[in-house]
């Protein structure tokens, strides 16, 4: 049996009823979206795989809690989201340190292909200047940048007002602008 | 240049700004490049094993049986050096003397007022 074709939902209601090569299916689906959620807030650095993998464990533990009403992928990124802040609150709480520029100085996004400067350099310097903004910030701009959701998507997934989206996609920017352009 | 691109992908935030076909390009390269270690999916089957899907309350199930019970013996263990302590004091162990009514004590009003009981 081929798994591609399937829908989110065919495939949720297989994964239910113990098919494991189904669930295997939503995973390699939708674990470059979690990559990216977990990463653009919390860097490439080892808690990332983790909270990646708890994304997916929290989803198949819950899997019988998703009615369809949304799309999977908003499900998926507001479990990634979740466990992703509650990281960032729980390494305040133990280091007493945010987690910041500094820590992420070398770990920041990983770039598979070497040869790539341009794309890493890209990247490398959006991952610093997210480094710097508040985790509130950061998560509305990975949202709306990295994911690509609209407004109304990001506010869906965040739990939050449309009008607070769009309030600190707005400071974001600003910050964002001043952060890039004091970068050499 | 880089520099002008990226503050250019800054904009995109914005509802408003529609993006340019090489802006777009760029994004989508951006986004295609964040993936976890090889083998992610492997390992995180590899952490389900032996779990059952949908079972998100299985654990908090637990816990909280494992809760109540540590609470049930504690409040047994209460009761019984309850009834230890009336027994020695009382001399007896009847219904009564465990809720404090039996007749080893004067419960008249004036008795409790005269401090003779």
């Amino acid at each position: 049996m081929t798994y591609n074709g399937l829908t989110d939902e065919q495939l949720v209601s297989l994964a239910l009823n113990g098919d494991r090569q189904a669930f295997s299916e939503i995973v390699e689906r939708y674990r470059r979206m979690v990559a990216r959620t977990v990463k653009g807030m919390l860097g490439d650095n080892v808690y990332a795989e983790d909270i990646g993998q708890d994304v997916f464990v929290r989803l198949y533990n819950s899997l019988s809690e998703f009615r369809g009403e949304a799309k999977l992928a908003t499900y998926i990124n507001k479990i990634a989201v979740n466990l992703t802040l509650n990281e960032i609150k729980r390494r305040k709480r133990s280091s007493g340190v945010f987690v910041n520029d500094s820590q992420l100085q070398d770990t920041l996004y990983d770039v598979t292909d070497e040869n790539d400067h341009d794309r890493r350099d890209t990247k490398e310097i959006i991952g610093r200047a997210l480094a710097k903004l508040e985790p509130g910030f950061r998560a509305v701009v990975v949202m709306r940048m990295l994911e690509g959701y609209s407004t109304k998507e990001t506010a869906e997934v965040l739990g939050i007002p449309m009008g607070t989206v769009l309030s600190r996609l707005s400071r974001a920017q600003e910050q964002l602008k001043m952060i890039i352009q004091e970068y050499r | 240049m880089k520099k002008e691109k990226i503050l250019r992908l800054v904009e995109l935030l914005g509802d408003d700004y529609l993006p340019a076909e090489e802006e777009k390009a760029l994004l989508a390269d951006i986004r295609a490049s964040f993936d976890f270690n090889k083998g992610f999916t492997g390992r995180v089957m590899q952490r389900l094993e032996g779990l059952e899907p949908g079972r998100l309350y299985d654990g908090v199930i637990i816990s909280m049986n494992s809760l109540f019970l540590r609470i049930a013996i504690t409040g047994a263990a209460a009761i019984i050096l309850l009834a230890v302590s009336v027994f020695l004091s009382g001399g007896d162990l009847s219904f009564e003397t465990l809720l404090g009514l039996g007749n080893t004590t004067e419960e008249g009003m004036i008795s409790l007022l005269s401090g003779n009981y």
